[in-house]
């Protein structure tokens, strides 16, 4: 499988280059594609800082500073998972300044580089690492997981290993901790 | 023990089967329910599903679904002083016109305290004030008077303005402005403490 982030890089690359010339609808697609390449991650990402509506502001927030960093940052494009959780917790802190009245904190707006201590799976950099944390499942489990980034239905997987949804699902929940643990000790690490 | 375990996991599984399909079909609410539903593992559920979406991979988004979110008031890389100027013109207003208007949507009624915002307002439309530090109040009142853009001016807010265009550094200086009217110099017209009018207004603008 491709590695997504080159593409990701040629992206963020083309939107600056295109932003600094003064194509500025260029630009917007090209941001625009890339933020709908990981909306569905940020959504979730959003739901670890918020609940409910409050999410969604966060989720706004986020995409406000994910676009602004395409557009006028420099540095290199990295992993967006790792990059979302970064300005996701910045994000909530602009969503209270907002319910605050309070303009938004222009300081923290253009540090994206120190990581943070909460966890998050930013060591999920590409393919090879993730074919890597596949390494720690079982046979069994590794086929499970295997299905479902192929969208094979659950109900045919279940079938196709001769089990109960149910066992499906916890199976799938079991091997998803073990990979969350493995990524964990990878990044402390590291 | 090991029971109780296991009907957990088969909990959190299926919640989690059921969470990734309410994001898949863009059934928010259903979403945080179904998370909300996790009780005390709530967190670890969100951490499941954005792992679970982190395998999948990034999305491949249609062209028109790209070229639809590309015009929201989000994704526009232009900056505050762009943005007012092409909007006042398009609506064909002056700029002493709009900053009356903007004066009494702030409740600002004295000469100085209108003098104060017709100052600040030039500051915001040269790039010589930073968006950045208005307040909610100040955005809120512009889009209004800009017809139904108070959307685009708060996405918009932390674009940079640029740098200073020589026209500008000369208006700075108290030469005519775009409208015709003078700026007074700033050293010679300004009181040494502001009146409490000049200090609301400098507040409202985050100077």
């Amino acid at each position: 499988m491709a590695d997504p982030s080159v593409y990701d890089a040629d992206l963020v690359r083309r939107a600056r280059v295109a932003h600094g010339a003064g194509e500025l609808r260029t630009a917007q697609s090209l941001a625009a594609e890339l933020w709908l390449r990981y909306e569905q991650q940020a959504r979730a990402i959003s739901r670890k800082r918020a609940r409910g509506d409050e999410a969604e502001e966060v989720l706004g927030h986020l995409q406000l500073r994910f676009i602004k960093w395409v557009y006028f940052r420099q540095d290199e494009p990295r992993n967006m998972i790792g990059l979302l959780n970064q300005m996701a917790a910045y994000a909530y802190g602009d969503v209270q300044r907002h319910e605050a009245s309070q303009p938004v904190a222009v300081e923290e707006i253009e540090d994206y580089r120190q990581p943070r201590a909460d966890r998050t799976f930013s060591t999920i950099l590409d393919r090879a690492e993730i074919d890597h944390l596949m390494s720690v499942l079982s046979e069994r489990e590794r086929l499970i997981i295997e299905r479902e980034l192929a969208d094979v239905p659950d109900l045919e997987v279940a079938a196709e290993l001769d089990i109960e949804p149910n066992n499906l699902h916890q199976i799938r929940w079991r091997a998803l901790k073990r990979m969350r643990e493995a990524a964990d000790q990878q990044e402390w690490g590291s | 023990m090991g029971f109780v375990m296991d009907e957990r996991d088969i909990q959190l599984g299926n919640l989690l089967a059921e969470t990734l399909l309410a994001f898949d079909q863009g059934r928010s609410a259903d979403v945080d329910r179904l998370l909300d539903n996790a009780g005390d593992d709530r967190l670890e559920l969100v951490e499941m599903v954005e792992l679970s979406l982190t395998l999948r991979g990034p999305a491949s988004p249609s062209s028109e679904a790209i070229e639809a979110l590309a015009k929201t008031p989000a994704f526009d890389a232009r900056s505050w002083p762009e943005i007012l100027t092409e909007a006042r013109h398009a609506q064909g207003v002056k700029r002493p016109a709009l900053v009356a208007a903007l004066a009494q949507r702030l409740g600002i009624a004295s000469l100085d305290g209108e003098e104060r915002v017709r100052e600040r307002y030039h500051e915001i439309e040269t790039g010589q004030l930073d968006p950045r530090h208005i307040s909610t109040a100040v955005v809120d009142a512009l889009g209004d008077l800009l017809g139904g853009m108070r959307g685009l001016l708060d996405a918009t807010r932390l674009n940079p303005v640029g740098p200073l265009s020589p026209s500008v550094s000369f208006m700075r200086d108290g030469f005519d402005d775009v409208d015709g009217s003078v700026l007074v110099d700033a050293t010679l017209a300004r009181r040494a403490e502001p009146t409490v009018d000049e200090r609301r207004v400098d507040e409202l603008f985050g100077v």
